[in-house]
Order: C-alpha cells, then structure tokens, then sequence
C-alpha cells in the first residue's frame, strides 16, 4: 500500500517565448519519500521548481499540494502552504549574522509564524544545531564557506517548519567530505518526517538516495523509475552520454 | 540583528529626554530655536531610515512629505482646525500620499525608484504653485500663535519635541519586531525574502509610509512656526538630501545612527551658516564624499569598529582599508 501522494502535477508546461522548458511533464511525491530529479543541463529542472513554487507560473497544467492547487500563488504563499525551497545559487542575507538569516524562516515562512523575535532565534539555534553550523551563529552570512552556506540555506528553509523540501544541487561545488555531511543530513531531514524532492548532478548521491528517480531532458519527462532502472534506461544513457555509450549499453545485455 | 538594548541603553535614552525636555529652561530663545531644529532633522533622518536604511530603497521623497504636512496644516488651520488637530492630520494625509505612491513605485528597484520618488516630490511642487487651494506660487498665511516670544518659541519646541519621541518609540517598536527584520531582508536580499514568506510589497509600503508620518508632522510645526508656507520652501529637494546625508553620516539601517548624524550635521550647519553661507552647500557636498569615501558604513560603525581593534592608533588603517572597498 502506497503512502498518500502529497504533490501532484500533470500537463506542467513552461514556455519563454519560443522555447519550452518545461513540456507537459506529469509526477507525483509520496508523503515521506525522497524523490531525485535528474536531467543534463538546460533540462528544466530548475524551471519545474520555479512553477512549483510561483517563481515562474506555469503557462499550462495542474499542481496540487495536500490536495489544494497551486496555481497563482506568489512565492511567500507557497512557503506558507508548507513547500520550502533551497537555491543552486545561494542566497544569504550577506550581512546579517547566520542565525538571523535563519531566524527570518522561522519569523515569515512557518504556518505556525513566530511572531515574537526571540522564539524565532530559539527556533534558529535549533536549526543551525541540526546543520552543524551553531559555532557560526554569530558570523555574518557573507564570511562562511562555500559548503557551510548550503547548510545555512537548508535551515534557514528547515526554520519555515516545511512538509516538503525542494534542494537544488546543494552538492554542486562542495567536496567528498562535505557531500557525505550533506547526505547524512538530508537522510535526518526525512527521518523528521519531511518529504524531499532532489535536484541533483552527483550521480552518487542520487544512487544513495533516492527512493524514485525522475529524468528530464529538453523539458520532458523521458523516465522515471528506481534509482537502477533510470540508470540502465536506454533513453537516459543516450540523453547524457550519446548515442555510442547507449548502443554499447543494448550490447551488454 | 538590532542590538538588544542594554540597561545603560535605555537610561541614556531616558536621560537624553530628560535634557532636551529642559533645554528651554537653561537657554535663550535662539537656542531653543537651534535644537528644535536639530530635533527637525533628527525626524527626518530616523524616518528616512525606515525605507532608505533598513528597506534599502533610497527615497528623495522626504520633502515631498514635509511639504505635504505643511500645506495640510496651514490649509486646515485657515479653516479652523485647531494645530493641535491639524498637524496630526497632516501625518495622516503624509502617509495616505506614501500609501497611493508606494503603490505605485515600490515595484521599482535602485535608481529606478531614486528618481521616481524625486520626481514625485517635484510634482507634488509644481501643482502646490499651479493650485487654488495652495495659494499657488504666493503660497498662503496661517493664523499667528499668541503670546510672548518665549511662549510659542517653547511651544513649538514641545511640538516638535514630541514628534521627535513619537519617531524613536516607533523606531524602537519597528526594530524590535517582525516588521523591522521583514524590512532588513528585503533590503538584503529580496527574493530570497519572498521564498521565506516575507510579503514583500505589503512591508515596503508600510517602511514608505512610516518614512512619510512623521516628516508631514514636522512640516506641520515648521509651517505653524513660520506662519508661512510656500512651495520653493516647504518642498524644498534638500530637506531629503540632508536627511540622506545625516543618516549615512551617522550610519544607514542603525538605530542611533541618524540622530547622531542630525545632531552633528546641524550644528556644522549652523555653524557654517553664520560664518561661511555661500560654502554652506558645497561644505555638505564634501561631507558626503567624504564620509562614502572614508566610513561608507557611517561614523558609527567606524568607532565600533576602532573600538574592536584596540583604539585610535588603528583608526588610520580602518580608513585606508575602507577606500579599499572601490577596488573589484
């Protein structure tokens, strides 16, 4: 017996101008799942987030979250309904201290919002003790490393108190040793109870991962499956590695 | 993010009150027309905070706003209104004009809304010398205060006087409080400030409008005191620069910040007025240059910063370090 599905699209398109970036592509997230959404660059994953949190509105299709639509919501709506989300490009409050930057999650984007200043920064230094980052409180945003910043992305939207996280590729530009930091949190994050959908190009991490596996290429769903059936898949061989790689894959078997 | 204000704070606070309440009592009347000017442009610098310094959205419309208090207040006076009902009201038309305008510009980023909000004041001028209603470019009487000199000199001192508190509770409450850190994070990054739930438009109209009260308030005394408006005064674009430059002066987006810089700047002012009026406006042109060049940040973090690292001898590598900052 499946878990209830808890996000939902189907016909999801976005167009700028001539091109499509993202076509008619149909998923669904189970409650409590991790769900890894792969594809080379230029795919449109990145444009998926955007329709799904009101960054970018989707020129046609349906979303629904918990049962309700979507559509039309402004970004600091969605944050509301219960969707977080973490940029490929971070994006800190430069100069305020690293549990303010997280204590803004608590203060604005959780459906139970604190209004009062102070339990939004209990509420931070819990966060930042969940991302190993709490011997930095007190630092500007602006002085932390590369890695420590994509920590402090994932609490300042953990502080918005989700049921679903979206990641975009918070493994892009970090180490081996940082990139195993980053899995075993994302495990815990789902261990909290929190459903997550990934954004990823570290093959490893997927495989690690991922319950389900959604490929994308040119803005289109081309599979979707295990983690070992995507990657065995005839279609997303070729997508990423050509033609040659995909015949000598048929050849194998 | 805003200090948590310490015992010695809030004495130092209360204390200050305490001594500009009993300024009048322990000076002349052409000083207690001095540091009601002071308190003038302390107003002015603290509310040009609200949407400048902790909003980051540089306005040029404080003059706008004190011209709209003024021409409020003498308009419903020669109707009867007692000042004590007209300059509150003045606040209110002030801020209804910020709410109709931020409607309109806040979608405007930088530049983009320097120049909107510099255009609006400047419009706002030309129709108050094209009106009936404004006396057009004559401009119009109010009702004179009775009394001996030292009466409404004091008067006018405690109107302005109280303003000035009302606008640092109001900083105080806004800092303390989900609204000033909403302001603080669009000023720091404001998309990332919509995707955490910050209601971006609805925060930036209130910092407008806070930015817009308490100015049209103090046109309202201004305009009581001289018992004469006219547009070329009362809209005058220099009421919003040298609220700017107080504010960077002191230090943009700090709470102590524009009252020290107000303070400091008004009395080189005033000091430059009696001695030197034609350098006036070019002495304030170099404090500008200056104070971006050498303290970006503003004086008060300058001594912060000299403080941290171990006093004056340091203070001459933290100015050379901050031209540094031009450099990519």
């Amino acid at each position: 017996m499946r878990a209830e599905v808890l996000l939902e699209g189907r016909g999801v398109t976005k167009r700028f101008g001539g091109l499509t970036a993202v076509s008619q592509v149909d998923f669904e997230l189970h409650r409590g799942e991790i769900l890894g959404l792969i594809g080379p660059n230029g795919a449109g994953k990145t444009t998926l987030l955007d329709c799904l949190t009101g960054v970018e509105p989707a020129n046609e299709g349906t979303i629904t979250f918990a049962g309700q639509s979507l559509i039309g919501l402004k970004p600091h709506q969605v944050v509301k309904r219960g969707i977080a989300r973490t940029f490929q490009v971070v994006q800190p409050f430069p100069t305020l201290t690293v549990r303010d930057n997280v204590a803004m999650g608590a203060l604005f984007g959780s459906t139970r919002a604190h209004k009062d200043v102070r339990r939004a920064q209990t509420v931070a230094d819990e966060k930042l003790a969940f991302v190993g980052l709490t011997n930095k409180a007190d630092q500007p945003a602006a002085q932390l490393t590369l890695g420590e910043r994509k920590r402090l992305e994932l609490a300042k939207s953990l502080a918005t108190e989700p049921e679903l996280l979206l990641l975009d590729e918070v493994n892009a530009g970090l180490n081996p040793a940082e990139i195993k930091t980053a899995i075993d949190l994302m495990r815990k994050i789902r261990d909290e109870g929190v459903t997550l959908l990934v954004i990823e190009h570290v093959m490893k991490v997927i495989m690690d991962l991922s319950d389900r596996v959604i490929v994308l290429h040119h803005g289109e769903k081309i599979a979707q499956g295990s983690p070992d059936d995507v990657t065995n898949d005839e279609g997303v061989v070729r997508a990423y590695l050509g033609e040659k790689y995909a015949k000598l894959l048929a050849l194998d078997r | 993010m805003f200090p948590i204000w310490t015992k010695n704070q809030w004495l130092a606070l209360w204390l200050g009150i305490a001594v500009l309440v009993a300024i009048p009592q322990f000076t002349d009347n052409d000083g207690t027309r001095m540091w009601m000017d002071i308190l003038m442009y302390m107003i002015l610098a603290m509310s040009w905070n609200f949407i400048g310094g902790l909003t980051g959205y540089p306005s040029f419309a404080t003059a706008a706003f004190f011209g709209l208090g003024a021409y409020t207040t003498a308009i419903l006076m020669n109707h009867g209104a007692p000042f004590l009902v007209a300059m509150p009201l003045g606040g209110v038309v002030g801020a209804t004009v910020a709410l109709l305008l931020g409607i309109l510009i806040l979608r405007l980023r930088g530049h983009y809304f320097a120049i909107a909000t510099y255009g609006a004041a400047e419009g706002l001028r030309e129709l108050a010398e094209n009106l009936e209603i404004t006396g057009a470019a004559d401009g119009i009487n109010l009702p004179q205060i009775e009394g001996t000199v030292d009466y409404f000199t004091q008067y006018f001192y405690y109107s302005m006087l109280a303003v000035a508190v009302l606008t640092v509770l109001t900083v105080y409450w806004v800092t303390r409080h989900r609204l000033g850190y909403g302001l603080v994070a669009i000023r720091e990054n404001e998309d990332a400030a919509g995707m955490l739930g910050v209601v971006a438009t609805k925060y930036k109209i209130v910092a407008f409008m806070l930015s817009a009260i308490f100015p049209a308030m103090a046109g309202g005394v201004y305009a009581y005191r001289a018992a004469f408006v006219e547009p070329i005064d009362v809209f005058d674009v220099l009421f919003s620069i040298e609220a700017i430059v107080m504010a960077l002066l002191g230090g943009v987006g700090t709470i102590v910040g524009p009252l020290l810089g107000a303070f400091f700047l008004e009395l080189i002012n005033d000091f430059l007025w009696s001695h030197f009026l034609e350098f006036h406006t070019a002495f304030l042109g170099l404090i500008m240059v200056l104070v971006v060049i050498f303290t970006p940040r503003g004086v008060m973090a300058l001594v912060q910063e000299v403080r941290k690292k171990g006093g004056l001898r340091a203070l001459g590598g933290i100015l050379l370090a901050n031209t540094q900052r031009f450099k990519v």
